[in-house]
């Protein structure tokens, strides 16, 4: 391949070298042409001796034009008038008809010359025709070929080699069918078909053809047929194609984004409107598009639109706001919109885009939240309220019902004592009844006030050694049952999450039901174990050999002052098992019983096990 | 003689001071009782102004304080009595009807010496005032200034 410029100098070199050389040529042609005339020709003495330059003047005139022919003419004659005869020392032209004759001769040079002239200058252009157009083939970016119907390439220009990566020699090697994708090879040979046998242009065809990497272009060619030849213009379309589908994919996501997404130019009308936007505003594309943009827009928040204007001027997007647009019926939607400048290639601003939201859902859906929150404020309160009340009653009862009992106790023991020796024994009765009635009621209370406390008490959650605490607890009730012979039977539990000091009182209270309602078992049996899983969380028990209970009472077994003995056979209020089940119900247990009457009972909670990832000690 | 100290019991129920003093008679201590009927009268005395104005010398060896009476209750007039340099050193035994925890803790963070808890059962409530008086008024030795010179004030 050559490069141009340097081609266009040489072009130029050569031209001023031959500027001089047609006139050396003419020159030399006329000289040689007088030599001949002296010798060998000297015979023909003086008899037309113009004759002898006529090669000369069509030497001259070939190979230097017009210019050169003349001038080999001019020369001619004076050399026939004046050189010859200084040399020879004789006249050439004596006569009128030798003086036609060289009249001839001068005329005829200038004819010869001017058509040497004509056919130099045609062929010149010729040759720069040709120079221009393998220019123009070699330089072109679009690739240019020559196609012969035997299925080669014939000619082919560089960009080929550009595009597909073959050398032209390469490409010339083989049938082009071969670099054609096999999918299209059908398709190409219908088209070369079209153009051989019916002499029709290609204007419109795209075939892949294979790059020398491996990959696949697009081409998209225009041919035209000449005989046997095809004349074919080629582009390589590969990104061209690919912009389109990523466009056509965009174009997609658009129409079917639940969004309204929409444009408008600088005059304000609608450009673009997409299915969400229908949907959205109750107008069709081909209703709006063209129309102002303005009757979206609720004559109020008109400063608003202009506010937007501005600021897009600038070049700006703006960042979401929420605000209201109008539909096709009139009504207002609460909306979100992001609006965005719009540029073209030069990166002037022609327009704008918006995408619009609707929150009519996300604003009820705040409302809602908004109102659930005040609800929920408002029951805390209540709660709050209903708490403080709770912890004031609590205390009231704590003082101002127990003063009244101990007065009551007290008087009456003031009175027993004041009359000392004068009561009947139905009197000292009657005041015994008055007394034991105070103490009881006063027990009541503070069962109730100990129940209430374990409602209301803050719960401090840590790992709890359960088994410890059985063990310090059947301690305290050793002691505190001397004389009566108990088999104590505890397993080891596994350790739980819980309020230790609650989770104390809880055992107190089952153990303590235990050892109560066993008094008449000798030898006594009370076991506390684990009984496995349930969800999750330990089941614990704690059972006995006493009383029991009567499996449909069960039910009534956890309720605050329910009893299923009578007071005279086991004393008690009847608040342990209520204190239990609150306190289990507070650490997400649950608790129940099973028993039978004079077989014994067993009580079962649940407790959240303590795991090494939530032991604190 | 013995060295008998005053008590002021500070008590708006008639009924428990009344209680109080049955149970002090049998040791001979009922004399020594100031009985106020709230925390008001309670700082009066203290104090020796209002009807106390004229009261005899002297700060008592004990205040028995019940925490709720109308006017001033009782957590007041401990605070008070704690944190006034000329009084803090005057023993206060709360005497009460409640084992609420929050009284408890006040009353121990306040300064008290000593929480009882009145029984129901006259006999243990007898026997716990008669201790706590035998201890105040007669044990223990009370800080300078409480020596009784005179009779009760007020009735």
């Amino acid at each position: 391949m050559s490069d141009p410029a340097r081609d266009s100098a040489k072009h130029e070199g050569a031209a001023s070298r031959r500027s001089w050389q047609p006139y050396v040529v003419a020159v030399t042609a006329t000289a040689v042409a007088a030599a001949l005339r002296l010798w060998p020709l000297q015979a023909l003495e003086a008899r037309v001796a113009w004759l002898t330059f006529y090669p000369a003047v069509v030497v001259a005139a070939l190979h230097g034009g017009l210019a050169a022919g003349i001038i080999s003419g001019v020369l001619s004659c004076l050399t026939v008038l004046f050189l010859l005869p200084l040399i020879v020392g004789r006249t050439f032209i004596g006569d009128s008809v030798d003086w036609l004759g060289l009249a001839v001769f001068f005329a005829t040079s200038i004819l010869i010359s001017s058509l040497a002239e004509a056919t130099r200058s045609a062929r010149a252009r010729r040759l720069e025709a040709e120079v221009e157009r393998d220019r123009f083939f070699t330089l072109s970016l679009d690739m240019l070929c020559v196609a012969k119907s035997d299925g080669y390439f014939k000619s082919l220009n560089p960009a080929f080699t550009q595009t597909l990566g073959w050398s032209v020699a390469e490409l010339q090697a083989r049938p082009f069918l071969d670099f054609v994708h096999p999918e299209d090879r059908a398709a190409t040979l219908r088209e070369v078909a079209r153009q051989v046998v019916g002499g029709e242009s290609v204007l419109s065809f795209s075939n892949r053809y294979r790059h020398k990497d491996g990959s696949w272009r697009w081409l998209s060619w225009k041919s035209v047929p000449a005989g046997q030849l095809m004349y074919a213009t080629a582009r390589d379309i590969t990104e061209l194609l690919r912009a389109q589908d990523a466009q056509r994919q965009l174009a997609a996501i658009i129409e079917s984004s639940e969004d309204a997404i929409l444009s408008w130019n600088l005059s304000g009308e609608v450009t673009s409107w997409n299915q969400g936007a229908h949907r959205l505003f109750g107008y069709s594309a081909p209703e709006i598009i063209g129309q102002l943009l303005a009757i979206l827009i609720p004559p109020d928040r008109v400063e608003e639109g202009m506010t937007a204007l501005d600021r897009l001027a600038g070049g700006g997007r703006l960042e979401p706001f929420d605000t209201q647009r109008r539909r096709k019926d009139g009504t207002l939607i609460d909306v979100s919109v992001t609006i965005s400048p719009l540029r073209d290639a030069s990166g002037r601003i022609i327009g704008a885009s918006k995408i619009v939201r609707d929150i009519t859902e996300r604003r009820r859906a705040e409302a809602r939240i908004a109102q659930l929150n005040a609800d929920l404020q408002d029951r805390a309160l209540q709660l709050a309220d209903a708490n403080n009340e709770l912890e004031a009653f609590a205390y009231s009862v704590s003082h101002d019902l127990r003063a009244p009992l101990r007065h009551v106790h007290g008087y009456v023991d003031m009175l027993e004592r004041a009359l000392a020796g004068q009561l009947s024994e139905k009197s000292q009765r009657y005041l015994k009844t008055i007394a034991d009635a105070s103490v009881e009621m006063a027990q009541l209370i503070d069962d109730l006030l100990a129940f209430s406390r374990m409602s209301r008490a803050e719960m401090h959650a840590s790992r709890v050694d359960l088994g410890a605490l059985v063990q310090e607890t059947i301690q305290e009730l050793k002691r505190a049952t001397p004389g009566r012979t108990i088999i104590w039977e505890a397993a080891p539990l596994p350790p739980v999450v819980g309020d230790g000091a609650m989770l104390r009182q809880v055992l107190v209270n089952l153990l303590d039901n235990a050892v109560k309602y066993s008094r008449l078992r000798d030898p006594a049996r009370i076991e506390v174990g684990c009984a496995g899983q349930e969800d999750g969380r330990a089941i614990f028990f704690v059972r006995d050999n006493g009383a029991g209970f009567d499996m449909q009472y069960a039910h009534k077994l956890f309720g605050v002052f329910q009893r299923l003995h009578r007071a005279e056979d086991f004393e008690g209020t009847g608040i342990g098992l209520a204190i239990v089940r609150r306190i289990v119900a507070r650490h997400g247990g649950r608790v129940w019983a099973e028993g039978a009457v004079n077989r014994g009972a067993a009580v079962y909670f649940t407790l959240e096990p303590s795991t090494a990832a939530t032991s604190r000690d | 003689m013995n060295p008998f100290h005053r008590i002021l019991l500070a008590e708006d129920s008639l009924q428990d001071a009344e209680l109080t003093t049955e149970a002090l008679t049998s040791h001979n201590l009922a004399n020594e009782v100031v009985h106020v009927r709230d925390g008001a009268e309670a700082l009066d005395y203290l104090y020796r102004r209002g009807s106390f104005a004229g009261r005899v010398n002297g700060q008592p060896a004990v205040v028995l304080l019940d925490l709720k009476m109308p006017r001033v209750e009782g957590l007041e007039v401990l605070r008070q009595i704690k944190s006034d340099p000329d009084l803090k050193l005057i023993p206060v035994v709360v005497m009460t009807s409640s084992r609420e925890e929050q009284d408890v803790v006040n009353s121990y963070q306040l300064g008290v010496n000593a929480y009882v808890v009145k029984p129901v059962k006259f006999n243990e409530f007898a026997d716990a005032v008669r201790q706590l008086g035998v201890f105040w008024a007669i044990l223990n030795e009370p800080p300078p200034g409480s020596r009784s010179n005179e009779g009760r004030v007020v009735g």
